[in-house]
C-alpha cells in the first residue's frame, strides 16, 4: 500500500471516528497529490502592466468625470442663475415698466390733450389779434388809444407831482 | 529577510511597480490555483487571477496592513470567481481535460517511485473529480483550507461568512469527499 492510500485511509478513519483535527490534517496531506496549475511565464509582467494601465485609465476617467462634472455644475448654475435672476429682473422690469407706462401714458395723454387745447386757443387768439391789427382802421384806432393812454399817463404824472409839492414844499418829485 | 506584504503594498501605493511585481509574483501561483479549482478552466483561471490583481491594485488603500494580504486578496478573487460562476454555469470537466489545459506534474518531487506516482495520479484524478462535484461554496472552502492553508477565520473573512458556517461547510465537504472517494474505490 502506497503513501497516498495511507493518507486517504488515515483521513477516512479519522473522519469516521469523529477526530476532526486528525481528519483535517490528513486531508491537507492528501491535497499535496493534486497537481498545481502554474501561471504562464508572462503572467506577472502582464498583470502588473494591466494594473498600471487600469490605474491610468481610472485616473483619466476620474479627470474626465471631474471635468464633466465641473462643466455640468457650472452650466447648471449658469442656467439656474440666468433663469432665476434674469427672470426676476425681467419680472421687475416688466411690472415696473407696465406700471409706469400705464400711469405715464395716461398722464402724457392727458397733458398732451390739454396742451393741444391751450395751444389751439393761443393760436386762435394770436390769429385773431393779428387779423385785427392787420386792418388800417384797427391800427389807427390802436394808435389813437395809445396816444390817449400816453396823454392820460402824463396828466396823471403831473397831478401826482403837484400833489406832493403841496404836502412837502421842499421835496422834489420827478 | 523578504519584504513583508504590508510593506510591498505601501510601496506599490506610492507608485513602485517593482513592489507590486514582487507581490504579484508571490501570490500568482496560489491565485491561479484557487481560481482553477473554482472555475475548472485554466485560461479563465488565469484571467480571473489577473483581474483580481488588477482590482486589488486599484483598491490597495482598503487593505488593512494588520491583516494577511493573502486573505484580503483571496476575497477579491473569490468575488470575481463567484461573479464569473454566476454568469456562466461551468460544466464539471475531468482531470484529463484540466491536464490537457496545462496542469503540471506532481508538486512534491523527491524521487517518487513509478508505483507511488501512479497512485498519486490516481488519487489526484479521484480527488479532482470529487472536488468538481462539490457545491461551489464547499469546494472553495476546501481549496482555501487544504490547498492554500488558510485558517477558519481567514476563510470566513474571504467568503464573508461566520466561522461556524465555514466549519460546517468544511465538515460537510469532507463527508461528501469521503463518500465520493469511496465510490471511486478509495476506501479503507
Amino acid at each position: 500500500m502506497g503513501r497516498w492510500r495511507t493518507h486517504v485511509e488515515t483521513w477516512l478513519a479519522a473522519d469516521r471516528d469523529g477526530q476532526d483535527e486528525a481528519a483535517d490534517a490528513a486531508l491537507g496531506r492528501m491535497f499535496a497529490a493534486l497537481p498545481g496549475v502554474e501561471p504562464s511565464p508572462a503572467f506577472v509582467a502582464r498583470t502588473v502592466k494591466a494594473a498600471w494601465a487600469a490605474r491610468a485609465r481610472q485616473r483619466r476617467l476620474a479627470a474626465w468625470a471631474a471635468a464633466a462634472a465641473a462643466v455640468l455644475i457650472v452650466g447648471t448654475a449658469g442656467v439656474v442663475l440666468y433663469t432665476a435672476i434674469d427672470g426676476r429682473t425681467a419680472w421687475l422690469v416688466l411690472t415696473t415698466a407696465a406700471s409706469l407706462a400705464s400711469s405715464s401714458a395716461l398722464w402724457l395723454v392727458s397733458v398732451g390733450v390739454a396742451a393741444t387745447g391751450w395751444w389751439a386757443t393761443a393760436a386762435d387768439a394770436g390769429v385773431a389779434i393779428a387779423a385785427a391789427m392787420a386792418r388800417p382802421y384797427s391800427m389807427a384806432a390802436l394808435v389813437a388809444v395809445e396816444v390817449v393812454a400816453a396823454a392820460a399817463f402824463v396828466m396823471l404824472h403831473r397831478l401826482l407831482r403837484s400833489d406832493v409839492e403841496l404836502r412837502t414844499p421842499r421835496a422834489y418829485c420827478f | 529577510m523578504p519584504t513583508s506584504d504590508a510593506e510591498l503594498v505601501r510601496q506599490a501605493m506610492a507608485g513602485s511597480q517593482a513592489a507590486y511585481r514582487t507581490l504579484v509574483a508571490r501570490y500568482a501561483s496560489a491565485a491561479v490555483n484557487v481560481a482553477a479549482r473554482l472555475v475548472r478552466d485554466r485560461a479563465v483561471a488565469e484571467e480571473l487571477a489577473q483581474d483580481a490583481f488588477v482590482r486589488a491594485f486599484a483598491r490597495l488603500d482598503s487593505y488593512d496592513p494588520e491583516r494577511k494580504f493573502s486573505a484580503w486578496f483571496f476575497r477579491v478573487l473569490h468575488n470575481l470567481a463567484v461573479d464569473h460562476l454566476r454568469r456562466r454555469r461551468v460544466e464539471t470537466v475531468s482531470l484529463d481535460a484540466l491536464t490537457a489545459e496545462g496542469y503540471q506534474g506532481p508538486r512534491d518531487a523527491g524521487g517518487p517511485s513509478p508505483a507511488d506516482e501512479l497512485e498519486r495520479r490516481s488519487l489526484a484524478a479521484a480527488l479532482e473529480d470529487a472536488l468538481g462535484r462539490l457545491r461551489t461554496e464547499y469546494r472553495e472552502a476546501v481549496v482555501l483550507r487544504y490547498q492554500q492553508g488558510l485558517t477558519i477565520e481567514e476563510i470566513a473573512d474571504v467568503l464573508e461568512l461566520p466561522e461556524g458556517t465555514v466549519k460546517t461547510f468544511l465538515h460537510r465537504a469532507r463527508k461528501e469527499l469521503a463518500g465520493l472517494l469511496a465510490e471511486a474505490g478509495w476506501r479503507p
